[in-house]
């Protein structure tokens, strides 16, 4: 079976050789590999690569597979996978011209209003996780049409907080 | 002795000071968020009383409902742990006008050590070096710039009533000053109910090391030697290490005398920690004394052989102090690496949400201080510290080697952590030099990502995962027992 792994911006096409349950080689770049793979529960696996014992801890997302090896975390997503649902889907994601936070906050001042015209990085909106202030600024110059949200709302990641209509140049 | 203590706080400090009163045959009230109903500490203790909504203002910072809390229960003591009341004067006021024993300095020694302008006062009154510093009493922009010219930049926007390192800027030229001002401001506000700030010298090439100190209430004081805890991000602490590389027996000597000197010139009761600064010099300053159990005091406990939450009790309850500084000796070394809910990677935004899995390193000369525990959601309303990993070892190298084995057998899965970065810190020249100061995150980790040198293993183990029947998440229903299915190991095709 052939797979396609993206980390990061990298994509490492991989074969898969099954033999049994639990055993199976890979060849990566010519290199192949022998691992007998026992899984401890969904998020613990023993892995015997190459007679080397290695414990891997994983999420088991089958989308981002996040895998734990020593303490360093490696995401890998299956490239085939999300070229498809690229193709199928349309992209819902945020547009440039939204105003976003990173992480579930609250929100704890406003600075503009509907109607203002900003400039390039100009602090819109304070938002609060943890203690911690983040400021989101305007991605580009232009008018605020719209905001969502009033302050002490709660938040979610990457929820749209104020549309902001670039300015023609 | 008390029959019963509350716990005023939450997470992984609620869960070990219960310990110590489960120790000492002392019921334990914890008292609990909405958020935090099914939280580690509230099935530590005894019994929970709930507060409110989840924000801190109407749980764990609001004094009125904790009171209540132990009266209803019957708790003759509070301990208020670290942060939300621990260094509240009102709260301790108010414990005492209710006939509950607050497990801590008495209000007013708060009060004056929590204003760092008065506390650097009385330091100096008493001959303990401090940092060269001011106060300006006004919100004009040209009186701070004016006062800051005076001390000469770079300069250190601190909050008085802080700690924690909230509400603290370096400011290093007068364009960025009414800026770092307002915000420091802002944050001290958030942060403490109160925005007045003060300005330092900011000293470059310094260590932070604190001294632990113990007093009881006939004015026996001892100090519990030093812990260096320069490895800061944004002036909180992340490593912290005793005893410290840069400190000869003569300094600590010098420096234990000072804390302790300073804790008599203030009344001191209880368990503290006087701050100092250390520049290349080996002169010391003192920095502020924080009025509780810092987070760090593990490390300490380590190398002394002492459980502070057990002498802290015992001195509230009335007792003398149970050790004299004859007694007091470290040997060792300990290392504490604080583990968060947040992403090396992003900056260290805070990471909230489920932990689906962890797995806690343990061995030897291992203590893990956790709070959370597989399947318990980690809230966005409080400091996201997920446990303190501390080690202890023979010397610093065997310290260092012991806490990088540690970093490498912990496994927390749904949450991002530090683990990584804090493992790559570790095993840095500089750090194993021991040249911690308090720059050392921004000279030598400013931006920091996973080295990915085991690629291959990883695309093998995610194969691995993906064949292996049993797999894990909230999206994989089918539990298959044995070999996949063909459809399943075909993969994806086209048409």
């Amino acid at each position: 079976m052939d797979y396609r792994l993206k980390i990061g911006e990298e994509i490492i096409p991989v074969q898969c050789l099954i033999q049994e349950e639990g055993n199976f080689t890979t060849t990566i770049d010519g290199q192949q590999t022998d691992i007998v793979a026992r899984r401890i529960s969904p998020f613990q696996m023993h892995l015997m690569v190459n007679g080397k014992g290695i414990n891997v801890f994983t999420n088991g997302n089958p989308e981002a597979k996040e895998l734990l090896i020593k303490g360093k975390s490696y995401v890998i997503e299956d490239a085939d996978i999300l070229e498809q649902r690229a193709v199928r889907t349309k992209s819902a994601g945020t547009t440039p011209g939204d105003i976003v936070p990173p992480m579930p906050s609250v929100v704890i001042r406003i600075l503009a209003a509907e109607g203002d015209q900003v400039e390039k990085s100009q602090p819109l909106v304070v938002v609060a996780a943890m203690k911690m202030e983040t400021t989101l600024s305007a991605p580009y110059a232009g008018t605020v049409t719209k905001i969502h949200v009033n302050e002490g709302d709660k938040v979610a990641a990457k929820q749209v907080l104020m549309d902001i209509a670039q300015e023609e140049t | 002795m008390f029959q019963k203590i509350l716990i005023a706080n939450r997470g992984e400090i609620a869960v070990r000071i219960m310990r110590t009163c489960r120790e000492m045959g002392i019921a334990t009230v914890a008292v609990y968020s909405e958020v935090d109903e099914c939280a580690l500490h509230v099935m530590s203790a005894d019994e929970a009383v709930f507060l409110g909504p989840a924000e801190p203002s109407e749980s764990y910072l609001n004094i009125e409902k904790i009171i209540a809390a132990a009266k209803e229960t019957g708790a003759e003591a509070i301990h208020p742990g670290y942060g939300f009341l621990a260094e509240n004067a009102e709260f301790a006021k108010a414990c005492r006008e209710n006939e509950i024993v607050f497990i801590g300095p008495p209000p007013e020694v708060i009060e004056k050590l929590g204003d760092k302008i008065v506390a650097r006062s009385i330091m100096s009154e008493s001959g303990v070096p401090v940092t060269p510093g001011v106060t300006v009493d006004s919100t004009d922009d040209a009186a701070w710039a004016q006062a800051a010219k005076k001390i000469g930049y770079p300069v250190l926007v601190k909050a008085a009533a802080g700690g924690g390192g909230k509400g603290m800027r370096v400011v290093n030229s007068s364009e960025e000053l009414p800026e770092s001002c307002r915000m420091a401001e802002s944050e001290a506000r958030a942060a403490f109910g109160d925005g007045t700030i003060y300005m330092e010298k900011y000293l470059d090439r310094s260590r932070h090391v604190e001294i632990q100190i113990l007093c009881d209430a006939d004015g026996n004081a001892v100090h519990l030697l030093e812990r260096e805890c320069s490895i800061q991000r944004r002036h909180q602490k992340i490593i912290e290490e005793t005893p410290s590389t840069a400190l000869t027996d003569e300094l600590r000597t010098q420096m234990g005398n000072a804390a302790v000197a300073a804790a008599k010139a203030s009344g001191y009761v209880n368990a503290g920690t006087v701050e100092f600064l250390l520049d290349s010099e080996g002169r010391f300053y003192f920095l502020e004394v924080n009025t509780r159990l810092q987070v760090e005091h593990p490390i300490t406990e380590m190398i002394t052989g002492t459980d502070l939450v057990r002498h802290q009790i015992e001195i509230a309850a009335g007792q003398p102090l149970s050790i004299t500084q004859a007694d007091i000796a470290g040997r060792g070394h300990a290392i504490e690496c604080r583990i968060y809910a947040e992403d090396p990677e992003n900056q260290f935004f805070p990471s909230p949400g489920k932990i689906q899995f962890i797995q806690e390193p343990t061995g030897p000369g291992i203590r893990n201080d956790c709070g959370v525990y597989s399947g318990f959601e980690v809230p966005v309303e409080y400091d996201p510290i997920l446990s303190k990993l501390v080690v202890f070892a023979e010397t610093r190298d065997l310290a260092i080697r012991r806490m990088i084995r540690a970093l490498e057998d912990y496994a927390i899965i749904g949450v991002k952590t530090p683990v990584g970065f804090l493992k790559d810190v570790l095993l840095s020249e500089p750090f194993q030099n021991g040249d911690t100061f308090t720059d050392f995150i921004e000279s030598h980790f400013a931006e920091w990502a996973h080295v990915l040198t085991d690629k291959e293993l990883a695309c093998a183990a995610y194969l691995a995962d993906v064949l292996l029947p049993g797999g894990g998440t909230v999206s994989s229903a089918k539990s298959v027992s044995g070999p996949p299915p063909l459809w399943q190991t075909l993969g994806n095709w086209r048409l």
